[in-house]
């Protein structure tokens, strides 16, 4: 789990002491489940969040008191400070307006295949490049710190960065602009953490720091890198993949299992909006609902399953795919009529049948694994049911590459004597040149990439003579 | 087009996935096309019409004919997955050319007698006399070869990205630019295409990448293709009055060919417009002069005709400037509804291409902006390319890039990152390669069917700079700075000259002077020296003024 990962990170980091409120802002919006899993750690966030709160000329001997005696500073109230209180009580309050615009979405004409925004806020703005008041966004720190989160009036971010008011973004910030924190927390640690992470815009004078985030519209790809994980999910790479073996195109209908973090299940459905649709089956009861209140909020639910009105959706069910197999009464799509499936299974060969059974002729099937015995299982699978043409197993990695600036020395002219290190007593450094150096930039390959991820069976499904 | 339940039209193009994907074909089903799929003969795809997408066919031992193919055409073709070990080895087997004891004749008779492909390959098999000696992965290769070399099959496949991708990189991978499947796939998922969007495509495979952007778009949304020419034709004619015979050259739209290999219908085509780069800067400049704007635009525009019309209408106004452009142009829309048009009883398929944009669909498309970019001109440098499209860019738009080289597109991503015009960005290559399985016989492919290299990929998302980062006015900036400069030069030079002027003066005033003071030295000096010489002969006197003396 990427956020425990991060509480982890949080946990050796206080150690270093001077980074401790810092790193405590930052974790203020964590999750619920992380809460659980880790109850020692969530004290001591929200006693920092609260010290965090507090204004920049607070004693710093006051905060250390607080730490120490973490259930206190739970419900201790900070004193004097009315800023601070405004912010706490505008968080919870953003909160619980969030949920209630949840709920209340309606159908609305899509702007965009995945339109990530409530309707809410749709009526705001006339001007599409504008954050909207309920719109998502995603919230850009560096390339392997980022947040998705819904703007609220009254909401508040914030993160090792300072406190960003995200009020002030709608309607007047455009996407992909930087956004500066309205206040940041004033402490050494905290600075020189953030000026080394490059997020920080600094002042001459030196009095204060703004800290700032990039607000970007989310992508299918920016989704696949911020969703709450369920699950192991699919990245770029494998998924651009999927979609074009699967040749897919709008208005197609696909079959898809499991339905795990639905990072898939975003890019399929985008592949094939608006009019088509994708069905996905998990058998896991909890991650189906919290995959289907995703699609809710994203604004890309199927309302319907049976009526064909020409606007398409996600569906989501849970099922045990490999127990009962695809549904084939027809009720939520006839027989015979799927342009692709797709399966992420501990045992996709038991599905194979049912799959066979859902697509159409000449749609395409395509079973993800990462063992190559589970591969091996269900080509017999598919081999056995004898429609299956072009069966072809492939495995695809994306290799990231870096850039350094790299110096290099360059060979001297004969006679030319390169200066030393040091120079010992009664040398002339005049007789000696400099060492001659050029800079270039280079690509390198990253250190972190993905050795595997999974191979990708596809096949197509063919029609004979009668 | 919302399903795939469709059957061939006449003048359809057609992939055929030849024996499990060891060819692909694309052609056009017309009376006359002939395809070559064995070595025997040439195949009439003529009467693929009316058959449903996704059939297998099993073309005839001559080669000439093909019918429907049945389950066991498809069984024959994938082999048995049964055999998992071996007792035997290969140990006695030699490869001399005589194992087969059916003559070529003989095979070929059975051929002309109409024998399934089954059948030949199990009378291969009795009459092969070491066939019984081989270990059972021999055997099964054995069939597998035979299979490929005596009965192909093929499965007709309607043409998408992914097929026709693969069959141009396979035969002739220079036309795509060396543009792999998976990083095709890559680009479109990168830029975020997707119904309602609307792309920025610049490419040189001959369009590809347009013919996929357009298959992911389905019709929703818009897209334009742009030729990377910044020269419009209003800026060509200012500069030689219509001389010059080759402008059409540099105003009219990248290469389209690949596009027709889609089937694309009318709609799908309808939000997409081709123009060059320089119009779109330009339309953005005009369109950042906010108000004056739409008055103009009604003036200029031909407005709501529907853009054939307007099209027709841009040309006609071509040829009284310029002849030949706006006649190519003419001619050449024409010839892709003609190639469709010649007579027949069946429904015939026209073939649409993205039309030239009109003024006003050009000030439409720069107003918000473009949200997806994909850049595919590896003969270009991708920052100046990038530099110069960023003011049509949406902020928040994503961009993918590719290049057959990595340097490119590291010195795009620095120059971005200086400009701060972008983040999150990645710079990666794929590597992709397929597997056999088979039990107890699983393992890469030898040969990487799939290419060495698909190239790089650049990909990140633009930041709201690009609000800002307008190089559209360029060219006024510059003639500005350019006359600012010469009116500098010019006062400079007359500054100069006046103090040159002056100066002169001066100098002659002080040469006057001088003289008059070295005279007045002279005399003093000559005065001094007679009193010297007369003062004492002692002194030193250097050699200089005795030479001088002398």
């Amino acid at each position: 789990m990427e956020t425990e990962q991060e509480l982890n990170q949080l946990l050796e980091e206080e150690e270093d002491g001077l980074e401790e409120e810092e790193d405590g802002v930052d974790e203020v919006l964590v999750e619920e489940e992380e809460n659980e899993d880790t109850g020692r750690v969530e004290n001591d966030v929200t006693s920092m969040d609260e010290d965090a709160l507090e204004e920049d000329e607070e004693a710093p001997t006051r905060k250390r008191k607080a730490e120490r005696d973490p259930p206190a500073a739970d419900q201790e109230k900070p004193q004097g400070d009315a800023e601070g209180s405004d912010l706490s009580n505008d968080e919870e309050g953003a909160e619980v307006i969030e949920e209630e615009e949840e709920e209340e979405e309606e159908a609305q004409v899509l702007a965009d295949a995945i339109p990530w925004r409530s309707s809410a806020g749709a009526a705001t703005s006339g001007v599409e490049s504008l954050v909207r008041d309920g719109d998502l966004v995603v919230v850009y720190e560096r390339h392997d710190r980022m947040k998705a989160l819904r703007v609220t009036k009254g909401g508040i971010l914030q993160n090792r960065y300072g406190v960003f008011d995200q009020g002030a973004w709608i309607d007047k910030l455009h996407f992909g602009s930087v956004a500066y924190a309205k206040q940041f927390p004033k402490k050494d640690g905290a600075k020189k953490e953030a000026s080394k992470r490059g997020g920080q815009r600094k002042r001459m004078n030196g009095s204060r720091q703004d800290g700032f985030v990039y607000v970007l519209r989310p992508t299918s790809e920016l989704w696949s890198l911020v969703l709450p994980h369920r699950t192991q999910i699919l990245y770029v790479a494998d998924i651009s993949t999927v979609v074009m073996h699967l040749r897919l195109r709008p208005g197609m209908r696909v079959v898809e299992s499991g339905t795990g973090s639905g990072s898939l299940t975003h890019a399929l459905y985008r592949a094939v909006a608006p009019s088509g649709s994708v069905f996905t089956f998990e058998y896991h009861g909890v991650r189906a609902d919290k995959a289907r209140e995703e699609f809710v909020d994203h604004g890309i639910d199927l309302k319907s399953a049976a009526a064909d009105s020409g606007k398409g959706g996600v569906w989501v069910e849970q099922r045990d795919i490999e127990q009962l197999g695809f549904p084939t009464d027809g009720e939520l799509y006839p027989e015979g009529s799927v342009d692709a499936v797709f399966l992420d299974l501990p045992g996709p060969w038991k599905a194979i049948p049912s799959a066979t059974k859902c697509l159409k002729v000449g749609g395409t099937l395509c079973s993800f694994s990462p063992c190559i015995e589970q591969v091996q299982k269900t080509l017999e699978a598919m081999n056995e049911e004898n429609v299956f043409y072009r069966m072809r197993t492939m495995e695809i990695l994306l290799r990231p590459y870096e850039l350094r600036t790299e110096k290099f020395n360059l060979m001297t002219e004969p006679g030319e004597l390169v200066a030393p290190r040091t120079f010992s007593a009664g040398k002339d450094p005049s007789r000696f040149v400099r060492q001659p150096s050029e800079s270039r930039l280079m690509a390198i390959p990253s250190e972190d990439m993905r050795g595997h991820t999974g191979y990708l069976t596809f096949a197509q499904k063919v029609k004979f003579d009668k | 087009m919302t399903t795939s339940e469709g059957v061939v039209c006449e003048g359809d193009h057609v992939v055929l996935d030849v024996n499990n994907g060891e060819r692909l074909v694309v052609t056009h089903v017309t009376r006359k096309t002939k395809v070559k799929l064995s070595k025997r003969g040439y195949l009439n795809v003529y009467p693929l019409l009316g058959h449903a997408y996704g059939t297998i066919f099993e073309v005839s031992a001559d080669g000439k004919h093909f019918k429907v193919g049945s389950k066991e055409t498809l069984s024959v073709l994938n082999g048995s997955f049964n055999t998992t070990k071996t007792e035997r080895n290969n140990a006695n087997l030699v490869d001399d050319g005589t194992a087969q004891k059916l003559s070529h004749e003989e095979i070929e008779k059975l051929k002309s007698e109409g024998i399934s492909g089954g059948d030949l390959i199990e009378k291969l098999v009795e009459n092969s006399a070491t066939f019984e000696g081989k270990t059972e992965f021999s055997q099964e290769k054995y069939k597998r070869k035979k299979q490929k070399k005596h009965c192909v099959a093929f499965v007709l496949c309607r043409p998408c990205s992914q097929l026709v991708c693969e069959a141009y990189f396979k035969k002739s991978p220079q036309r795509i630019c060396g543009l792999r499947v998976d990083t095709v796939s890559l680009l479109l998922s990168f830029a975020n295409v997707r119904a309602h969007g609307r792309t920025l495509v610049l490419e040189e495979s001959n369009g590809l990448v347009l013919g996929s952007v357009l298959e992911r778009m389905g019709g929703h949304g818009e897209v334009c293709a742009i030729s990377p020419y910044l020269d419009t034709k209003e800026k060509l004619l200012e500069v030689d009055g219509g001389a010059n015979k080759h402008h059409h050259v540099k105003t009219k739209g990248p290469s389209m060919e690949i596009v027709k290999y889609f089937n694309f219908e009318e709609e799908i085509i309808s939000g997409a417009t081709f123009a060059t780069m320089g119009e779109l800067i330009e339309a953005k400049a005009a369109e950042a002069k906010a108000g004056v704007e739409e008055e103009r635009a009604e003036g200029v525009g031909t407005s709501d005709r529907g853009s054939v019309e307007a099209d027709a209408e841009a040309n006609g106004k071509e040829v009284e400037s310029s002849e030949r452009p706006g006649k190519k142009q003419k001619r050449e829309n024409g010839t892709h509804g003609d190639n469709a048009a010649d007579g027949g009883e069946h429904q015939k398929r026209k073939f649409y291409f993205p039309r030239k944009a009109s003024r006003e669909q050009m000030v439409e498309l720069v107003r918000s902006g473009f949200s997806s970019l994909i850049l595919a001109a590896p003969s270009y440098s991708p920052e100046s390319l990038i530099d110069k499209l960023a003011c049509i860019l949406a902020p928040s738009a994503s961009f993918a890039i590719f290049s057959p080289w990595l340097q490119p597109l590291a010195d795009c991503r620095l120059f971005l990152h200086k400009a701060k015009l972008a983040v999150g960005m990645q710079l990666s290559e794929t590597f992709w390669r397929e597997h056999q399985v088979l039990p107890g016989r699983t393992h890469p492919h030898m040969n990487m069917i799939t290419g060495a290299t698909g190239g790089y990929i650049l990909a990140g998302t633009m930041t709201a700079e690009v609000l800002r980062h307008d190089r559209s006015s360029d060219c006024e900036k510059r003639a500005i700075e350019e006359a600012a400069e010469r009116a500098r030069e010019r006062q400079a030079e007359a500054q100069a000259e006046q103090k040159k002027k002056e100066q002169k003066e001066e100098e002659q005033k002080e040469e006057e002077q001088k003289e008059e003071e070295q005279k007045e030295e002279e005399q003093k000096e000559e005065e001094q020296k007679k009193d010297l010489e007369e003062v004492s002969d002692v002194s030193l006197p250097m050699p200089e003024e005795e030479a001088k003396e002398d």
